[in-house]
C-alpha cells in the first residue's frame, strides 16, 4: 500500500519575540521532527494532550503551513479536506447549506447554480440529511447536523484523505458516536484515509488503525491502535490510559505530580518527558530516539 | 452589497418581531418617520408640483413667506421651497453616492488590510493614520482647493477623507471574521484571499457597515452643505443647501427665510439619519439578541 499523504522528519518553529534589528530572539518548537504515513482506506490517529503540537500537525497536513524543515510527501492538490473540531464555528451563518457544502468546489470551478444545489442534495443524502434542507442556514441545525454538513463540504471535493480535527469534542456524547460511524461508512464506502486528530483515548481505540502519540511536538509512541493501547510502552502512553476515569478505580496509580507540559520555547535537553517521567533514570538526559520493535511499534525511550 | 443585502433579506428575517423591536425603540421610529419625510419632500414632491427651481420673477424679489411662496423668494424671485425640494436631491444624492463609495472602497482595503496581514497591513494602516491624523474637514478643504471648484471635486475629496473610517472599522472586524473555522476551512479548500473577503469577510462584517454608513451620511449633508457654503461644492446658480445658505447670508438680517430654510433643511435631515443610523445600531446590537 502506498502512503496517501506523509510527513519526513517535520519541524515547525514560530518566531515569537523579535530584537529591535526583527532577528528572532525566542522561538515556539511546535513540531520537533514528526514523520507520519497514512495508507489509502486507512486511519491514523494523533494522541496527545493540549499544546503538543496536534493542531500545528494539521496545519501542515492540509498546507497552511509551510514546515520549517522536513517535506510533506504526496499529491495534495484537491485531494486533503478537513472536517473541524466545532460546526458552530467552522459553517459560515450568513451562507446557505448548498453553498456552504459546495464550497470547495465552486472555488475552483464557476459553476452553475442548480447544478451545485443538486449535487449539495446529494451529499446531504450522503451524510444522513434530508436533501431538501440545501436552503437553510446553520442556525436551523443542531450540533451534529452541522458536523455532518461540515462532513459533507470535505466529500464534496472528492478528496483521497480527510484530516479530522477533533471531529468530536464539541459535540453530546450520545452523538459522538453516529458521527464516527458515519465517518467509518464513508471510509469503507470511498476508501478514504483519515488523520484523526483528538486528545479522547476512547475515540482514537474506537475509531482508528494506527495512533502516534505525541508530546511536545514529538512521536513518543506508535503503532497499531490494538498494540499499543494493549501494550503501551512509554511512559507518557501509559499515563495517558491510566488517566482515562473507569468506573470503581480511585486516583490512576500512575498520575503524574508534575502536571505542566514544558514550554517549548526552549526545548529540554535530553528526553522531553524526563521531568514528568515515573520511570526517569540515567540515561534520560540523553535525547531519545524513536525505534523499532515487534511489529512496527516504535517507542521513543530508552527504558522500554 | 446589494446581492448581500438581498441574501440578508432571502434569510427569512422574523417581520413581526422586527417590527416589534423596531416600535420599542422610539428613536428608530422618529428617525424613520423624519426620513420618510425627507424622502416624500425631496423624492416625489419635485416631480408632483413639476416647478422648475430656476424660473427667475423679478416682480417677486425677496418676498416673505406666503402661501404662494411657502418659503419666499430670493434676490431674483425663485421660489425658496421649489428650490429646497431641489436641492435636497443634489445634497442628498452626493451625500448617498459619497458614503456608498467610501463605505465599498474602504470595506474592501479594510478587509484586505486584516486579512493579509503583515506588511500589507502595516502599511496601509499607517497610510490611513496619516490622513486620520489630520482633522477631516481641512483635509477635505484643501483636496477640494486643489481639485478646483466642483460639485464633482467637492464629492471625490469628502469620498477620500472618509474612507480611513471604513477601512478602521472593517478591518477590526475582518481580525475577528479571520480567526473562525469556516475561513480556515475556505483556506484548506483553497480559497484565495480575494474569495475569502468576498464570500466570508464582507458578508460577516457588514452590519456595523451599515451603520457606520448611515451615522455617516447626515455627517457628509453637513460637509457637502460646508463645502458648497464656502464656494468649494455646488455652483450657482445650482440649487444646492449649503450653497443657498451661503447665497442668503447677505440678506439674513432682512430676508432671515432666505437661508433659514435650507439651513433647517440640512439639519432636519442630518438629524434623521443619525436616529436611523442609532436605530439600525441598537437593532444590531448583538447583545440585544435576546431581548424581544
Amino acid at each position: 500500500m502506498s502512503a496517501a499523504i506523509g510527513l519526513e522528519d517535520v519541524f515547525v518553529r514560530f518566531p515569537v519575540a523579535r530584537d529591535w534589528r526583527g532577528r528572532v530572539t525566542v522561538q515556539a518548537h511546535a513540531l520537533n521532527g514528526v514523520s507520519i504515513a497514512v495508507a489509502r482506506g486507512r486511519t491514523l490517529g494523533i494522541l496527545g494532550e493540549s499544546g503538543c503540537g496536534k493542531s500545528t500537525l494539521a496545519q501542515v497536513l492540509t498546507g497552511l503551513l509551510p514546515p520549517s524543515s522536513g517535506r510533506v510527501t504526496g499529491d495534495r492538490d484537491g485531494r486533503i479536506s478537513i472536517v473541524l473540531q466545532d460546526p458552530n464555528s467552522s459553517l459560515d451563518p450568513r451562507m446557505p447549506v448548498w453553498r456552504i457544502v459546495t464550497e470547495p468546489v465552486f472555488l475552483h470551478a464557476p459553476t452553475r447554480r442548480e447544478a451545485l444545489r443538486a449535487m449539495a442534495a446529494d451529499l446531504l443524502e450522503c451524510v444522513g440529511l434530508r436533501p431538501d434542507h440545501v436552503d437553510r442556514y446553520p442556525h436551523e441545525f443542531s450540533g451534529g447536523q452541522r458536523q455532518r454538513i461540515a462532513i459533507a463540504r470535505a466529500l464534496s471535493s472528492k478528496p483521497d484523505i480527510i484530516i479530522l480535527d477533533e471531529p468530536t469534542s464539541a459535540l453530546d456524547v450520545s452523538v459522538q458516536a453516529q458521527i464516527l460511524n458515519l465517518l467509518l461508512a464513508l471510509q469503507a464506502e470511498l476508501g478514504l484515509a483519515f488523520v484523526l486528530i483528538s486528545h479522547n483515548v476512547a475515540v482514537i481505540r474506537h475509531f482508528c488503525d494506527e495512533v502516534a502519540v505525541m508530546y511536545l511536538g514529538q512521536i513518543v509512541e506508535q503503532g497499531s491502535v490494538d498494540t499499543v493501547f494493549a501494550d503501551p510502552a512509554h511512559p507518557y502512553t501509559r499515563t495517558l490510559l491510566d488517566a482515562v476515569p473507569r468506573i470503581g478505580t480511585g486516583r490512576a496509580h500512575h498520575a503524574l505530580d508534575e502536571t505542566e507540559l514544558p514550554s517549548n520555547r526552549t526545548l529540554p535537553t535530553g528526553c522531553f518527558f524526563q521531568n514528568r517521567c515515573p520511570m526517569a533514570a540515567a540515561g534520560c538526559e540523553r535525547p531519545q530516539i524513536l525505534s523499532g520493535g515487534a511489529g512496527g511499534h516504535l517507542v521513543r525511550c530508552h527504558r522500554a | 452589497m446589494m446581492a448581500a443585502l438581498s441574501r440578508l433579506a432571502s434569510r427569512g428575517i422574523d417581520w413581526r418581531r422586527l417590527r416589534h423591536r423596531i416600535g420599542a425603540s422610539p428613536v428608530t421610529v422618529t428617525g424613520l418617520v423624519m426620513l420618510g419625510i425627507v424622502v416624500f419632500c425631496v423624492g416625489l414632491l419635485p416631480n408632483l408640483l413639476a416647478q422648475d427651481p430656476n424660473v427667475i420673477n423679478l416682480r417677486a424679489r425677496l418676498a416673505a413667506p406666503s402661501w404662494s411662496h411657502l418659503f419666499g423668494t430670493d434676490e431674483v424671485g425663485r421660489d425658496i421651497f421649489i428650490r429646497v425640494l431641489h436641492g435636497g436631491q443634489v445634497s442628498i444624492g452626493v451625500a448617498l453616492f459619497v458614503v456608498a463609495v467610501s463605505a465599498s472602497v474602504g470595506t474592501v482595503i479594510g478587509g484586505l488590510s486584516g486579512l493579509l496581514g503583515g506588511m500589507v497591513d502595516t502599511a496601509i494602516m499607517r497610510l490611513m493614520d496619516v490622513v486620520l491624523a489630520v482633522p477631516s474637514l481641512v483635509l477635505t478643504m484643501a483636496l477640494a482647493a486643489a481639485l478646483g471648484p466642483s460639485l464633482t471635486n467637492a464629492v471625490i475629496a469628502i469620498a477620500v477623507v472618509r474612507v480611513p473610517t471604513y477601512v478602521r472599522l472593517s478591518r477590526g472586524q475582518t481580525l475577528v471574521v479571520r480567526e473562525a473555522g469556516y475561513v480556515m476551512a475556505a483556506r484548506v479548500f483553497g480559497a484565495r484571499p480575494l474569495q475569502i473577503l468576498r464570500l466570508h469577510v464582507v458578508p460577516n462584517i457588514l452590519s456595523p457597515v451599515v451603520v457606520q454608513a448611515t451615522l455617516d451620511v447626515g455627517a457628509v449633508i453637513l460637509m457637502v452643505a460646508g463645502l458648497s457654503f464656502i464656494g468649494l461644492g455646488a455652483q450657482p446658480p445650482a440649487a444646492e443647501w449649503g450653497a443657498m445658505v451661503s447665497a442668503g447670508r447677505s440678506f439674513i438680517l432682512d430676508q432671515w427665510w432666505y437661508s433659514a430654510f435650507p439651513g433647517l433643511a440640512i439639519l432636519f435631515t442630518s438629524i434623521a439619519f443619525n436616529l436611523l443610523g442609532d436605530g439600525i445600531r441598537d437593532l444590531t446590537d448583538p447583545r440585544q439578541k435576546g431581548r424581544s
